[in-house]
């Protein structure tokens, strides 16, 4: 099922493209990258303030509007760059499990930001440290299964339709 | 005579994944926190904070990151030493990640430190980002040339 709905995606016009060319797909995976190591490193400069780690003379609530935009924005070209590269090997992708992890994952920052959005993100005044601490722990493990899931996608061996037969006989 | 077969990420295919992992992971601390430190040289507002109080805070963090990078790259190096050496992505991009710490630790500490003319940051901080992301992107493209 899911095989079959990968390969519908794929076989769109713009992500065939995406598949076929030499040229792109290095592109979108170095811009995916680039924007783990800068937009992503800005991540890890929230938590770390967060936690109270450092630059504890800074409001809190300063330094995340100040970065915000520039999450946003990087979170925007990563997350782009990531469905054309995950869209353009979709049958491959959907049915590894390292992917579906780190989409579960995904999921889970969502959230994450969303049931943290009041009391720590968009609250006005300083976030009750407690509170504030387990925000920035908890987003920074996410982050962190994130890019390991992301490169761990690499090393699953899909089983060979000779070993999926052998599977079937046995059950 | 050093034999790569035996190498112990060759051997253990998820100690090569791990240590990928760790060296995606630090490069992102060392080039996330200098980020940090290049837009506020830009000009834009970091929380009223200074580029002198920014590059306190993370330079510590930032030399972690980077030694972390380049140890664990030199392990992934160290599976297949002679064909990383011999291709000229790689080459490009040890030569630019050379420049890259010397100009980190000369020039750009140095600025964000100091008390220099917005144009003058803004050169250095544009070099910096360019420099970084220019050994992000060769990582990338020697797999794929």
């Amino acid at each position: 099922m899911l095989e079959s709905l990968g390969r519908s995606i794929q076989d769109l016009r713009l992500l065939t493209a995406v598949r076929e060319s030499m040229l792109v797909y290095p592109i979108l995976l170095s811009t995916h990258l680039a924007c783990i190591a800068t937009f992503g490193g800005l991540i890890l400069v929230t938590n770390l303030r967060l936690l109270d780690w450092f630059l504890t003379d800074i409001p809190a609530t300063d330094l995340i509007r100040a970065l915000r935009p520039w999450k946003q924005g990087g979170l925007a070209i990563m997350l782009t760059a990531g469905v054309l590269l995950g869209g353009s090997k979709a049958a491959e992708y959907l049915t590894n499990p390292y992917f579906q992890i780190k989409l579960v994952l995904l999921a889970c920052i969502g959230v994450h930001g969303l049931l943290f959005r009041r009391s720590v993100y968009r609250r006005r005044e300083s976030p009750v440290p407690r509170t504030a601490h387990f925000a920035g722990a908890l987003s920074l493990m996410l982050w962190i299964a994130v890019v390991s899931m992301g490169r761990w996608i690499a090393y699953y061996d899909a089983p060979s339709p000779a070993e999926q037969v052998a599977v079937e006989m046995v059950k | 005579m050093y034999d790569a077969s035996n190498n112990f990420l060759n051997v253990h295919e998820w100690a090569y994944g791990a240590t990928e992992v760790v060296h995606i992971l630090s490069l992102a601390v060392a080039i996330g926190f200098i980020t940090l430190i290049d837009l506020r040289l830009l000009g834009f507002d970091v929380a009223d904070a200074s580029s002198a109080r920014l590059q306190r805070a993370t330079a510590v963090g930032s030399l972690i990151g980077l030694v972390v990078a380049i140890t664990t790259g030199f392990m992934v190096f160290a599976t297949d030493p002679v064909r990383y050496f011999n291709h000229p992505t790689m080459r490009f991009k040890l030569a630019t990640l050379l420049v890259a710490i010397i100009f980190n630790y000369s020039i750009h500490v140095r600025v964000a430190r100091g008390d220099f003319p917005l144009a003058i940051r803004r050169v250095v901080a544009s070099v910096s980002l360019l420099l970084w992301l220019t050994i992000v992107f060769s990582g990338i493209f020697y797999s794929f040339t």
